[in-house]
């Protein structure tokens, strides 16, 4: 029997709402397809949809619409290309080896609770990025001293993670 | 979302983007006159001539019917759930099937997870995830709570999941999430 992990957790592709989109409009094009059917056959009344617009692409020339049509199709376009090829976002740091899990902003959120155990410390917020934790710290007194202990605490705490985070901290003296 | 969706979604995306950005350059490199021997208009008369046929209305008929069902399929794939109700034991042969509730087993280990100190609270559920037959463990932990203490119980609790479902198959994942605030009193410092 084995005890396999599960691979690492991931935030939704980016690509998903252009698929999304992109299924929306094929069931479009397949509501004026079966529309036209039945227009033909005398079930819907009004004109073909599909003629009207075989009509308006008989001749295309030059016209002043191609520039914002062509802008915002480069735009469209580079925006699917990007989608398409971005990988997934990488939403959660490992605790340990073994399949467990935390979000970034819950490894702030820890950060931010040791720091505000800190004596002499009034206020703590903190933000994580991929492999950094910033800590702004309110703090009384000596502001080394506060410094050199936040610094201790809050690696102590985050030492589990894998790969433990950086740390940086700036210690604003409270009036 | 499973994968297969994705894959498609990824190749549509690039063709639909290298078309866009194809047409769209084209499209400004003929108004501005810088693509050398470009016609001064395309004709497509085809195209109409097209829709005044007889067999137009059953063409567009039978595509229209199957670009809906396509369309409906790809975009039901999105919203899919990927939960798994029922999981077949070791020991299951051609005399009979043993069979567990997934979701059960799942929230079983995590409410057995609640008793750790510092775990608030706990959901579980069986997942195919990318291929992978998966028990998420999803854990609201206090902000004071000690990561190894919790570590170790998820670790604990998910080999012992592992041993009571006896699935070579299965893989385990615990997410932590910490409180915003501290519900149970204060530890002393």
């Amino acid at each position: 029997m084995s005890n396999e992990t599960a691979k690492r957790p991931t935030g939704t592709a980016a690509v998903a709402p252009v698929g999304i989109l992109a299924a929306v409009a094929t069931v479009a094009i397949g509501v004026v397809g079966v529309h036209d059917a039945l227009q033909a056959a005398g079930a819907v009344r009004g004109p073909s949809w599909t003629e009207w617009l075989a009509g308006r692409l008989e001749t295309i020339q030059p016209g002043g619409w191609m520039i914002p049509a062509g802008i915002i199709a480069v735009v469209v376009g580079l925006y699917f290309l990007v989608a398409a090829l971005k990988p997934r976002r990488v939403t959660h740091s490992a605790v340990g080896r073994d399949g467990v899990w935390i979000r970034r902003r819950d490894i702030a959120r820890l950060a931010a609770e040791s720091a505000e155990s800190v004596d002499s410390v009034v206020s703590a917020t903190a933000k994580s990025r991929r492999r950094t934790v910033r800590l702004t710290v309110r703090a009384t007194g000596d502001t080394d001293r506060v410094a050199t202990d936040v610094d201790t605490t809050v690696r102590e705490r985050l030492a589990i993670l894998s790969p433990p985070p950086r740390i940086r901290r700036r210690v604003v003296e409270e009036d | 979302m499973g994968r297969g969706v994705i894959a498609v979604d990824r190749v549509v995306a690039f063709v639909l983007g290298v078309g866009l950005v194809a047409a769209g350059a084209g499209g400004l490199g003929w108004r501005f006159d810088l693509i050398p021997d470009a016609p001064e208009r395309l004709r497509f008369s085809w195209l109409a001539d097209a829709t005044r046929t007889a067999w137009w209305p059953w063409a567009t008929g039978a595509a229209g019917v199957l670009l809906v069902l396509i369309g409906l399929i790809w975009l039901i794939r999105h919203f899919r759930s990927r939960g798994v109700r029922r999981l077949q034991l070791a020991g299951s042969d051609h005399t009979g099937l043993l069979t567990a509730d997934a979701k059960a087993a799942a929230t079983a280990a995590g409410d057995r997870l609640t008793q750790t100190a510092g775990v608030r609270s706990s959901s579980g559920r069986m997942v195919s995830d990318r291929g992978q037959l998966v028990a998420e463990l999803n854990l609201t932990i206090e902000p004071t709570a000690d990561l190894g203490t919790v570590q170790a119980a998820a670790e604990q609790t998910s080999h012992d999941l592992h041993r009571i479902v006896g699935r070579d198959d299965l893989h385990h994942r615990v997410q932590l999430h910490v409180a915003r605030h501290e519900k149970t009193p204060a530890r002393v410092r």
